[in-house]
């Protein structure tokens, strides 16, 4: 059985209650083990990278070490923890800023590897396992990955930032079709969210006009920022998933709760994805 | 600040650069920038940092990162503009977009009471800072119902160590 | 008795301003075996050379040693200077003291002028241990070998031919012509590709002197300058040229379809092909991955309507011996696949080609007869985007260099579309417009004038599917405004790279790429035709990517440095190579591994390793693999060596 580290980030506690919660039912059954990093911290999100460099090595860079205790790989599923994370791991594997963070935090025994938690999925064996659940449906979707999975380049592993293809790859496996269209990786403005909506709700509606152009039904993210934020701005009610929820449906272990959390409700279109027209 | 200290903390060389302005191009902001992404490129290369942290630009691009994905020198302009924002910080200049300042505050400040983000005090924290309380009620209200920003903080039991991180950093 | 002449140069003040040269003379003047030493302001001057010519002869010397810059430099002027006096030219040795004493130690006269010292006494040494040396003499294989049938090739070869001497002309492909046969017009003047091309081509298929081996590639090259042995794989045709008169019956009746190479991918063609109507020569091959027999086992349709029985199903690759004297490479270049720049959606979206596409497009004898219709719905397309240095001067996702052709033909492109499209809008983002050549700048002026043509300068950040239209996100640098176009099809002006298999034919030729893999010349001013080997020269875009006039020069020069190596009666090669001490020898065969020119061999009866003088080249690896020191190179041998050694300290 696989056993991986798991960093939930602050958000599938709160806002994300959704993710965390799919995540967690997908990972029971598949029989993926998890364990949380010991007391993790916030990872200092878009803020703290914003106002200060060293501080935003140093809070992710917490949780790398508290991680390496467990020895297992590090799967995080939100895409700004992703980037912060793999930021810190990438000045750890430079010994003079390795110096410098074991100033402050202590030695490090060991650095574990860092994986966006749908890399776990696009395993070949794992892929496997999902498609003896397969979904018969004709509802099409446009996954969506944004920036901070694929860019910059110090972050990226295993995929073309331009047309990434593991959630394609893991929503076909459960037999959902996925739409190919230009603006995967087209920056959402998440982190611009409150600060100026204004800015932000023009590039919501670009990304979705054109998932909808190309034939899609709704959108399936792996960001519970962009998620967010792509409920929180968009104009017409346009459902916005999480992949794990899908798998949830595919594997018949969705919950109601996680539909009474969307801002926009998708309970329709979950109904028509489990089956009905 | 000489170019060399410029590039040694963007990690990139902006000598590079020749104009081709692919990085505009490509941003998805640039229209709502002051200051277009090859302009902040050129104006570091000409030492025009003040312009630059006083610019709307800093706090309107998102760190998307595409610019830098699809320079052909591999710069990425993100870069830059984060390393802008953090000396703009450092030197006390007030920011063209004083919002996007104060969430990173409020933010901050959450993780330093508490290790993680409490939502509610954060947000809370915003609307006392930009004394904007009516922008986003009803989304934020939506959320409350929805149970998705809980009422009561958790703190961490290292609380203690981020404390010292803050105060290091 | 030892009879040494020393003689000092001054090199203007380059020597003589940082060391002390009366100093130096009256320090020899003593000197063992110094029979005289002597100074002079330029010694590579006229007079300079008369002074060591007069002392051989008045003074009898039997050795020479000239103080003065780098052996690069003059050591062959001094040596030569040597043999009009009758002096044997390897009795003649530079001792340098500009690169390595005076040019480096300015601010230390003193230290320089004792450091000058000791280089001229260990020269000595040498000289004194020197032998008189024969240059080698031996015949050269008056045949050239021309690798690569493009427009390079073809007329390497037949400017050789036209000499009188005989040529094979190996090609890849099973028709010579190469890229050239692909292009519809060419720039500048707009004539037609093939009918430029096809009296070359008919001309080489027929000429009495040129051995034409198409479908074929070189495996093994042996030998060195003058004398090369090659191995030539001719690859199974499964048709029997001797009997196809050409007739295309089989090609008529094939029912097996694939994607067209040559018309990359917008067209279609049978299993059993020719490469084009105008093909050098005209005669089919079977492509065993989409023919029906070979992947099924039934049909043999060929078979039955070929009126000749020229199909053989039953056809083995031959491997075929030649010997050469010289080596033209002309391999020509591919470009670069765009699937590297992901923001363009190559590969994804139909209506985005390349500019092979177009040229294909544009050609009469292409897949839509020379409409330009688009590749998706074969619509003629309204507003047309051409996108310049696509993966060229791009470090990060393509190449850094500029490909040089690009702007040219994209040019042309543009041009060519209006004029059947009269009604349509070409629009071209650039960063510069590179017109370089002979009535290249009135070409593109022209072009803007007649053709209405839009130059954006910009580069394109993304293009997008919408509809069945193609969005191009790009920006108007000279406005400073990001511009959308909304385009019926993009044409991409992608780099020039070396064709595929440039690096594993450089290992075979024993002579080197450039980082990118293009063959390198042996000095980018002064010996561009010239590879980094003796007896191999550079034509086309095999070395550098660029336009057919260049190509044609470069080709014409290569056959003349092959000319004039064929002009010669014998080569002549330097003495300097290996020997063995034969006592010392004992035949372990260390050395025949060691060497990377093939001179080494085992004399099995003697029981000891022999150098083949015509093949050393006098790199010395024997040297330092013989566990016995029993290689040794001429006139610098162990025991000479350890002489000078000892005299410096
Ligand atoms: C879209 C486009 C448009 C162009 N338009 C023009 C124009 O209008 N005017 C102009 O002047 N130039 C134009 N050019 C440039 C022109 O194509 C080249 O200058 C010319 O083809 C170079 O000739 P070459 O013989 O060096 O190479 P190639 O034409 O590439 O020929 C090389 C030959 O060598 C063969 N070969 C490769 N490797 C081996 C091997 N290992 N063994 C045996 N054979 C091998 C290949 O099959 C090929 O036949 C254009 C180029 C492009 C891409
Ligand atoms: S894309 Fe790169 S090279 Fe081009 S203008 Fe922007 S920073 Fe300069
Ligand atoms: S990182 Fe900033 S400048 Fe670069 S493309 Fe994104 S928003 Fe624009
Ligand atoms: S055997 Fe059939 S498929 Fe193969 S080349 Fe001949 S006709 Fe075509
Ligand atoms: S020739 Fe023109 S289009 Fe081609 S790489 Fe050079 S500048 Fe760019």
């Amino acid at each position: 059985m696989k056993k991986i580290t798991y960093y939930p980030g602050c958000t599938l506690h709160s806002t994300a209650y959704e993710y965390g919660d799919s995540t967690e039912a997908v990972l029971k059954y598949l029989g993926i083990e998890w364990q949380e990093i010991p007391d993790w911290n916030c990872c200092g999100a878009a803020s703290a990278k914003s106002l200060n460099h060293k501080l935003s090595i140093l809070l992710p860079a917490r949780n790398i070490k508290n991680a390496s205790t467990l020895n297992n790989d590090i799967y995080v599923p939100c895409a700004g923890c992703y980037n912060n994370m793999m930021k810190a791991k990438r000045a750890l594997e430079n010994a003079e800023e390795r110096q410098n963070i074991e100033k402050s935090l202590g030695k490090f025994e060991s650095i574990p590897e860092v994986y966006p938690l749908m890399r776990l999925f696009t395993d070949k064996a794992i892929l496997e396992k999902l498609s003896q659940s397969k979904l018969k449906t004709d509802v099409k979707v446009a996954s969506y990955y944004g920036c901070a999975f694929v860019r910059p380049e110090e972050v990226l592993q295993n995929e073309n930032p331009e047309i990434p293809q593991s959630i394609d790859n893991i929503l076909n496996a459960v037999g959902l079709e996925t739409v190919e269209w230009p603006l995967k990786s087209f920056c959402c403005g998440g982190d611009l969210s409150l600060a100026d909506s204004s800015v932000v709700s023009v590039l919501v509606e670009k990304i979705i006009n054109y998932a909808k152009e190309a034939g899609a039904n709704a959108i399936v993210t792996a960001c519970p920022l962009c998620q967010a934020n792509l409920e929180m701005r968009q104009k017409e009610p346009f459902p916005i998933f999480y992949f794990t929820e899908i798998l949830g449906i595919a594997m018949g272990i969705d919950n109601e709760k996680w539909w009474k959390k969307h801002l926009v409700d998708p309970r329709d279109l979950v109904s028509k994805i489990k089956g009905g027209k | 600040m000489k170019i060399s200290e410029i590039n040694k903390h963007t990690g990139q060389d902006i000598l590079l650069c020749y104009q081709c302005q692919k990085c505009t191009a490509t941003c998805p902001v640039s229209n709502f920038m002051d200051i277009k992404p090859d302009v902040v490129v050129r104006m570091s290369i000409n030492g025009k940092l003040d312009n630059l942290m006083r610019s709307r630009t800093i706090w309107v691009c998102t760190g998307c990162e595409t610019c830098g994905s699809r320079c052909p020198n591999l710069i990425s302009v993100g870069k830059i503009n984060e390393f802008m924002r953090q000396l703009a910080y450092e030197n006390k200049i007030s920011p063209a977009v004083k919002p996007a300042l104060d969430i990173h505050l409020a933010f901050l400040n959450s993780i330093k009471r508490f290790g993680i983000v409490h939502e509610a005090s954060m947000l809370a924290e915003f609307k006392l800072r930009t004394k904007d309380f009516l922008s986003d009620l009803k989304l934020g209200l939506k959320m409350f119902l929805k149970g998705k920003i809980p009422i009561k903080p958790h703190t961490i039991k290292g609380i203690n160590e981020i404390k010292r991180i803050f105060e290091e950093k | 008795m030892k009879k040494i002449g020393l003689f000092i140069c001054h090199c203007g003040s380059n020597i003589a301003g940082t060391i002390d040269i009366p100093e130096v003379k009256k320090f020899f003047s003593e000197y063992d075996d110094i029979e005289i030493s002597d100074d002079y302001k330029y010694m590579c001057s006229e007079p300079g050379q008369k002074k060591l010519r007069d002392a051989i002869v008045e003074r009898g010397l039997n050795g020479v040693v000239v103080a003065c810059c780098s052996p690069r430099m003059h050591e062959i002027t001094f040596r030569n200077a040597a043999v009009s006096a009758g002096l044997n030219p390897y009795k003649v040795e530079i001792a340098n003291i500009r690169e390595q004493c005076s040019w480096v130690h300015q601010k230390e006269k003193d230290k320089a002028t004792k450091k000058s010292i000791d280089i001229i006494k260990t020269m000595i040494e040498k000289v004194k241990r020197d032998e008189a040396l024969q240059p080698i003499e031996f015949d050269i294989t008056k045949r050239a070998l021309v690798i690569g049938g493009g427009i390079a090739g073809i007329t390497a070869a037949v400017d050789i031919a036209n000499a009188g001497y005989e040529v094979v002309l190996v090609e890849k492909r099973h028709s010579i012509g190469g890229k050239m046969l692909e292009l519809s017009e060419t720039f500048p003047t707009l004539d037609c590709a093939q009918c430029t091309l096809t009296p070359k081509t008919v001309e080489a298929g027929r000429h009495p002197k040129i051995k034409l081996m198409v479908y074929s590639e070189v495996e093994e090259v042996k030998g060195y300058i003058g004398n090369f042995d090659v191995k030539i794989r001719r690859k199974a045709s499964y048709v029997d040229w001797n009997k196809c008169t050409g007739c295309g019956l089989c090609q008529e009746k094939c029912p097996s379809k694939t994607e067209s190479e040559f018309d990359h991918g917008l067209g279609e063609r049978k299993a059993i092909y020719t490469l084009s109507p105008q093909a050098v020569p005209n005669k089919p091959i079977i492509d065993k991955n989409s023919c029906r027999f070979f992947r099924e086992g039934k049909c043999r349709v060929c078979e039955k309507v070929c009126p000749v029985q020229a199909i053989n199903y039953e056809m083995k690759d031959e491997v075929i011996e030649e010997k050469v004297g010289a080596i033209v490479v002309a391999t020509g270049y591919e470009i670069l696949e765009t699937e590297k720049i992901p923001e363009y959606g190559y590969g994804m979206y139909k209506d985005v080609i390349d500019g092979l596409q177009f040229e294909r497009l544009n050609s009469a004898s292409g897949p839509t007869a020379g409409e330009i219709r688009r590749p998706s719905d074969g619509k003629v397309p309204k507003e047309v985007v051409f996108i310049k240095c696509v993966g060229s001067r791009d470090p990060e996702k393509g190449i850094p260099y500029c490909s040089r052709i690009c702007c040219m033909y994209l040019g042309k492109h543009a041009r060519l579309y209006k004029h059947k499209v009269p009604d349509g809008q070409a629009y071209l983002f650039y960063m510069d417009i590179r017109s370089f050549g002979k009535g290249y700048e009135e070409f593109i002026q022209q072009s803007m004038e007649e053709a209405n043509l839009l130059y954006i300068r910009g580069r394109v950040a993304r293009i997008m599917q919408e509809g069945d239209k193609l969005v191009v996100w790009g920006v108007d640098t000279l406005s400073g405004r990001k511009v959308e176009i909304k385009a019926d099809m993009v044409v991409l002006g992608t780099a020039v790279v070396p064709s595929k298999g440039a690096t594993e034919l450089a290992k075979v030729l024993r002579t080197a790429t450039d980082e990118y893999g293009f063959f390198n010349e042996a000095h980018i001013k002064l010996k561009p035709v010239e590879s980094m080997t003796g007896g191999i020269y550079l034509a086309g875009c095999a070395q550098a990517p660029k336009d057919i006039p260049d190509t044609v020069a470069q080709a014409g020069a290569a056959a003349a440095k092959v000319l004039s190596l064929f002009g010669q009666e014998k080569m002549v090669q330097e003495p300097l190579i290996a020997c063995v001490d034969t006592d010392l020898c004992s035949g372990c065969g260390v050395c025949v591994t060691a060497c990377p020119f093939d001179a080494r061999m085992l004399d099995v009866d003697e029981k000891i390793s022999i150098v083949n003088e015509a093949l050393c080249q006098g790199c010395g690896a024997c040297v330092s693999a013989c566990p016995n020191k029993a290689c040794q190179l001429r006139n610098a041998s162990p025991k000479t060596y350890m002489a000078m050694v000892d005299k410096y300290l």
